[in-house]
């Protein structure tokens, strides 16, 4: 089984640009494009990762990761949040709420994404 | 309740929006209230010796008290539209990179996925392959743009935040020399650097320092257009700090703009003569690092010669 990604980014050139590389790597990788899609899609699906953007519309970034961590079967699943606000108070937010990484979108080349992606879920896409 | 105590906590109010007391509207608005009371009485007890019938006695009050209000008033309304361009200023460098990031994370990522085709079965013609890098090395440059813009927009609004530690500053620049080697080449400058044999550690934020050696590295190269020789070195200073300069052969700075180097946005004549690209945000960001940092940073220049900038920060002796 591949591992399940579920990428939450409401930006089409982002998903597509991201989200097919994780494809060409062999992830499962679906796609929401706002919080509200983002958090009814992580119940139904279950993902081994979630990829949060944080400026999305209607439901904040950060509001997705308070509601999944009030979920008892959401709280397990490893957040990474990938977005390109850089403030220090949402670093900590973030980080508080259980996120297991903070990465600047534009920091950030696809490989080292990868990497990052490898280390929280312990290993390749199988 | 605890509400109530918040809003009436003027001087933390004026701490957050990084005001001193004597220009921030709120605590002014105290001092108005105060003052206006103090005028009353004084104004009472004059009138009330002086004037004998009791109802001019309290029109002079009021009087008094209203002209003081009026005039109060439109004082503080003058500092509140002054705080609050200077927070909307702040506020609009913060939105607007933020805004042009997302674009540019996208060309990023659309660039590095074409540039995983490079090994694929389809060859990348030669002039397709060269954009590509025209165009991968002028995103970097921009997200580095807009990186110094969310810097300054941090300094501004005294939002720095400082990871200070134990910084091996020759290791560091010793990376970022390395790093440099080919982008001076193509400027025809050779870059040299000696590392020394003992040298104390610096204290320091890495990423900033890191931030601070590339620009003076890249400004010495670039305003060297007849190339020749950029040499960097380490050395301690009277045993407090580690102090490193680069000295080049380049244009130098006219003596007349020397005094405005370190401002934001300022840029030499000379400078925008040779190269039109800079932003003039560099050496203002390095300059708020390294006071932020307990150091120093300056320069000796004279044109047609060449610049030596150097920076110092103190040792760690923990």
């Amino acid at each position: 089984m591949a591992k399940k990604i579920l990428f939450i980014e409401d930006d089409p050139a982002l998903q597509k640009a991201l989200g097919n590389f994780l494809r060409e790597q062999g992830y499962d990788v679906h796609a929401a494009a706002d919080g509200a899609e983002g958090l009814a899609m992580a119940a139904r699906e279950l993902p081994d990762l979630i990829l949060l953007d944080l400026i999305l519309p209607g439901m904040h970034g950060l509001e997705v990761l308070k509601a999944m961590r009030r979920d008892e079967t959401l709280q397990a699943v490893p957040v990474m949040v990938l977005t390109n606000v850089e403030s220090n108070e949402s670093i900590e937010q973030a980080i508080e709420l259980g996120a297991r990484a903070y990465l600047v979108k534009t920091s950030y080349s696809l490989d080292e994404v990868l990497s990052k992606i490898q280390g929280v879920l312990g290993g390749g896409p199988e | 309740m605890a509400n109530v105590l918040k809003g009436l906590n003027v001087v933390g109010e004026c701490r957050d929006a990084n005001l001193g007391l004597w220009s921030c509207p709120p605590f002014l608005f105290v001092v108005l209230g105060a003052v206006n009371i103090l005028a009353m009485v004084i104004s009472y007890l004059f009138s009330s010796r002086f004037v004998e019938e009791p109802e001019i006695a309290a029109l002079i009050v009021i009087g008094v008290s209203l002209l003081i209000f009026v005039v109060g008033n439109f004082i503080i309304h003058g500092f509140a539209n002054i705080a609050e361009a200077n927070r909307m200023k702040s506020e609009f460098i913060s939105i607007v990179s933020h805004q042009l990031r997302s674009p540019l994370s996208v060309f990023k990522w659309t660039l590095d996925a074409i540039d995983r085709e490079r090994g694929g079965p389809a060859p990348i013609p030669a002039a397709v392959d060269a954009s590509i890098k025209l165009l991968e090395e002028n995103t970097e440059k921009m997200i580095g743009l807009v990186n110094m813009l969310l810097e300054v927009s941090r300094i501004e609004a005294k939002r720095l935040v400082l990871n200070v530690e134990r910084v091996d500053l020759a290791g560091l620049t010793g990376e970022a020399v390395r790093s440099s080697v080919p982008y001076a080449a193509a400027a025809r400058v050779t870059l040299e650097f000696v590392p020394p044999q003992r040298l104390p550690s610096a204290r320091g934020d890495r990423e900033k320092v890191k931030i601070i050696v590339q620009n003076l590295i890249d400004n010495a190269v670039r305003y060297s257009p007849n190339g020749g020789a950029a040499v960097v070195t380490l050395v301690p200073r009277d045993s407090k700090f580690v102090e490193w300069r680069i000295q080049d052969h380049g244009l130098g700075i006219p003596a007349a703009d020397q005094r405005f180097i370190f401002q934001k946005f300022f840029r030499s004549g000379q400078a925008m003569r040779h190269h039109t690209v800079g932003s003039g945000l560099g050496l203002y960001i390095a300059r708020s690092f390294i006071e932020a940092l307990g150091g120093e940073i300056g320069f000796t220049s004279q044109e047609g010669k060449g610049s030596t900038f150097w920076f110092r920060l103190p040792t760690d002796n923990a």
